[in-house]
């Protein structure tokens, strides 16, 4: 018994580094999507702190114009520059203001703070005084505040925005790492190892289920894990019960194999490699280890004859044209001699049709293969003593016809004979001379008879079968039948068919020879009357024919020679026409049943198969 | 630069004929009813030539720049020789003095020597602003405090927020009156002395002749003493 023991995992267990872990990657992801988010939030942020700050800039500029454009004006007017500075200086003391002018004639009258700078949002305001209803231009005030600050400001909050976001997004990843460490990975940990640990064969105190080290969840609401645990055990327990009818199956196969001392090939076709049994190779002569597992070893070793013959059928499998490879060939052994051995084999196909794996057996046959030569030669030996019989008993029976014929034609001859040698001598008068001469009519005319039967006998032609209305053809041949009996005969002649139409397969013409033949001879059997029936029936798929005379009937003994060329019990009669009627059905795969009772009758039958 | 084309032009009918005339100084030299010295003077010498006159009080500078553009036609009283009259290229002057001013220290600081424009040195000053004659003067003192008007000036001195405040004679007279300011007094003799006069537009510069004879006259015929007395007589009795 082949015993297995399969682990769990074929492959070697491959360990993750922590790095590849689980958790650094969700923590990784989890990074990466808070900085994008966090980004994409403070710039969205900053443009509206940007925008804010220039609107209230804006509004600072504006304010100028609508609260301290008067005074100023009237403090130009009345040229009180101190004050107009001390205004200046005010405005400039608003946040972001940066640089004020009070421009006349292109010359700076007044200018506060400094231009440098190249962020600055500037204005201009016409300073104008009314006085004598006119409009008096004093100057006109500039008015430039900067964006540095809004931009320091920006950069600021930038520094604050990410290093708030940076301890945040620090801590809240750091407590999910631990999170998800302690709900998820650690469990992951335990199955991976049990997975790795878990052998099948094993008895089931030495293969506890999967468990997870963790309080149990609530009756009825497990978690994810849970479930997790769950499908594994019962595949598990699936895994188990078909790697035990695996192993069973093996097994038998195994044992099936070595039983029939069959030798297993295995060609996977996708990866190019092969697999041949050690008693694949025994066959040839060779150890397990002796022979590589490739398909070379297989078809270097092919007899040259059958290599050809071989390698097509085994492409016309793969190419799947054939349902199973089978092929006999010869496959040369280490001993440098050729064995037969027969190959079977079922491939597997991919999606797309090409081949995928073919898994086949040798069976030695070379054995088989010398009975088989020795049997045709044995056979052909056999024949020939056969044909040679043939050839006597034919030349018997040419022998035996030709004496039958001989000894039918002889009597005839003889009294014509006889009868031209009384007219040689002239003795004959009157009536004797007539009589003579009506011998001499007789028995020609007998001779022709005999050799007109022989010879439709001798040149039967081949049945030409096809589809006809029986009781039609039935009813002609009884008509020629009627005719063919002599006007004062005593027999009465009667039919009784079973339906007025019957399809059926025969020769037409033959067929009404057989009805023909055989009404003369049962009417020839009631010397004294009675009745000939011709009837029909259907039974086993054919149409059953049946002639019956009702006359003095067939002895026994003598039931087996009646249908012999030339037999016969009549002083007429020439021996052909139940022979030839035998031969007909012969043609038409059928036979003719004979049912006679001395004294009561006889009854001929025989069958047609229904069209 | 003041615009020309905003400036009023002289009309030919004599309904229309009229001066505006501006001043930078206030009471009593020029009020806001027109009743000030400077405001009878030029109504009574104006008429005598057929106009009628309109004076104000804008800021000091502003009026000379608004005589010289045009937007008025006159501006005074003002000193002799202005010294950036090339600032002014379009004002003449009226060959005919107005009045002389004297510009005086006041100081409620018994102790105060005022002699000359050196004494001040080291002391809080005050002006008004506008006053070219007195910044010149003052550019060496390193408390120069300037303010819009003389009543404000003269309040600097009463609660003691400056040492010394320097303006004319007769509108510091006349301000203190109003404000009430006592125990100060005049320092002597006067920082300066100046004679004023009146300057036209240069489209004026036939009624500027004209004027002056008419000034001349009023001086011969005792019209402008009897203004004079009635308008600045009892200003200058509290000297």
């Amino acid at each position: 018994m082949l015993t297995l023991r399969i682990n769990f995992l074929n492959s070697a267990p491959t360990r993750y580094r922590t790095s590849n872990g689980l958790a650094p990657r969700l923590i990784l992801y989890i990074l990466l999507f808070s900085s994008v988010v966090t980004f994409f939030a403070t710039a969205l942020q900053l443009y509206f702190d940007y925008s804010r700050d220039v609107r209230a800039i804006d509004s600072r500029i504006a304010q100028v114009r609508d609260s301290y454009l008067k005074s100023m004006v009237l403090s130009l007017w009345s040229m009180d520059y101190e004050q107009l500075r001390s205004q200046l200086e005010g405005i400039q003391a608003l946040p972001d203001m940066q640089y004020l002018e009070i421009e006349l004639g292109g010359e700076p009258l007044l200018t506060v703070g400094s231009q440098q700078g190249q962020n600055l949002l500037r204005e201009s305001y016409p300073l104008k005084h009314h006085y004598r209803d006119q409009g008096i231009y004093l100057g006109t005030l500039h008015v430039a505040a900067s964006l540095d600050g809004v931009y320091e400001r920006l950069r600021d909050r930038v520094l604050l925005i990410f290093g708030s976001q940076a301890i945040k997004t620090f801590l809240v990843t750091t407590f999910i790492f631990l999170i998800f460490q302690f709900f998820v990975t650690r469990h992951l940990q335990r199955i991976s190892h049990h997975l790795r640990s878990r052998r099948f064969g094993l008895p089931p105190a030495d293969s506890p289920p999967l468990t997870l080290n963790r309080k149990p969840s609530p009756p009825g609401q497990p978690d994810e894990l849970d479930d997790v645990v769950t499908a594994f055990n019962e595949m598990y327990s699936r895994l188990t019960h078909s790697y035990e009818q695996l192993s069973e199956s093996k097994d038998r196969l195994d044992l099936a194999m070595r039983g029939a001392n069959d030798g297993l090939w295995d060609w996977n076709v996708d990866a190019g490699k092969a697999y041949y049994s050690p008693r694949w190779k025994h066959m040839l002569g060779y150890e397990d280890v002796e022979l590589e597992d490739t398909m070379h070893t297989w078809f270097d070793r092919i007899h040259p004859d059958d290599f050809d013959r071989t390698t097509d059928a085994l492409q016309q499998h793969l190419e799947n044209h054939t349902h199973q490879f089978e092929c006999a060939f010869r496959l040369l052994h280490k001993d440098g001699s050729y064995r037969w051995v027969l190959s079977r084999g079922q491939a597997l196909w991919n999606r797309d049709g090409s081949p995928h794996r073919i898994v086949g057996t040798h069976v030695d046959i070379t054995a088989q293969k010398e009975a088989e030569a020795a049997l045709a030669q044995a056979t052909r030996a056999y024949r020939q003593e056969q044909e040679q019989r043939l050839k006597a008993e034919r030349l018997a029976c040419v022998g035996e016809l030709a004496a039958s014929i001989a000894h039918e034609i002889r009597n005839p001859l003889a009294s014509i004979l006889n009868s031209l040698t009384l007219f040689t001598r002239g003795s004959l008068e009157g009536d004797d001379r007539d009589e003579v001469l009506q011998i001499v009519n007789q028995e020609t005319y007998r001779l022709q008879r005999i050799l007109n039967d022989f010879l439709l006998f001798a040149r039967m032609r081949q049945s030409d079968i096809a589809r006809h209305d029986v009781i039609a053809v039935l009813g002609d041949a009884v008509t020629s039948l009627r005719m063919s009996l002599p006007e004062d005969s005593p027999v009465q002649l009667s039919t009784r068919f079973h339906a007025e139409r019957c399809l059926a397969l025969f020769d037409r013409d033959q067929l009404c020879q057989i009805i023909l033949n055989l009404g003369l001879n049962a009417a020839q059997a009631m010397p004294a009357g009675g009745t000939l029936t011709i009837s029909t029936s259907t039974a086993l798929g054919c149409v059953w024919i049946s002639v019956t005379d009702t006359g003095c009937g067939i002895k026994e003994e003598m039931l087996d020679k009646v249908i012999k060329p030339f037999f016969t019990s009549r002083e007429n009669g020439t021996g052909l026409g139940l022979p030839m009627v035998v031969r007909i059905l012969t043609q038409h795969d059928t036979d003719l049943h004979i049912d006679s009772s001395a004294g009561k009758g006889t009854t001929m039958q025989f069958s047609l198969k229904l069209a | 630069m003041f615009s020309l084309l905003a400036a009023p032009m002289a009309l030919a009918s004599d309904e229309e004929r009229k001066l505006y005339l501006s001043t930078a100084f206030g009471p009593p030299i020029s009020t806001a009813d027109n009743r000030g010295f400077f405001d009878r003077l030029m109504q009574q010498a104006c008429a005598r030539i057929g106009y009628q006159v309109a004076t104000d009080q804008p800021q000091a500078e502003r009026a000379l720049m608004l005589a010289n553009s045009g937007v008025n036609d006159g501006d005074g009283p003002r000193v002799e020789s202005l010294d950036n009259l090339w600032s002014y290229p379009n004002l003449v002057r009226v060959e005919e003095p107005l009045l002389d001013i004297d510009f005086v220290a006041f100081t409620c600081d018994p102790g105060l020597v005022v002699n000359d424009w050196k004494s001040l040195s080291g002391h809080n000053v005050a002006i008004v602003t506008g006053w070219k004659i007195l910044e010149r003067r003052l550019t060496y003192l390193s408390s120069l405090v300037k303010v819009k008007d003389v009543e404000h000036l003269l309040r600097l001195l009463k609660y003691g927020r400056t040492d010394v405040a320097i303006m004319d004679r007769y509108s510091g007279l006349d301000a203190a009156g109003r404000i009430g300011l006592e125990h100060c007094r005049i320092a002597d003799p006067p920082l300066d002395s100046r004679t004023m006069y009146l300057y036209l537009n240069i489209r004026h510069v036939e009624v500027a002749g004209k004027l002056a004879e008419a000034l001349r006259a009023m001086k011969q015929d005792g019209t402008y003493q009897h203004i004079f007395q009635e308008v600045l007589g009892h200003v200058d009795a509290q000297n």
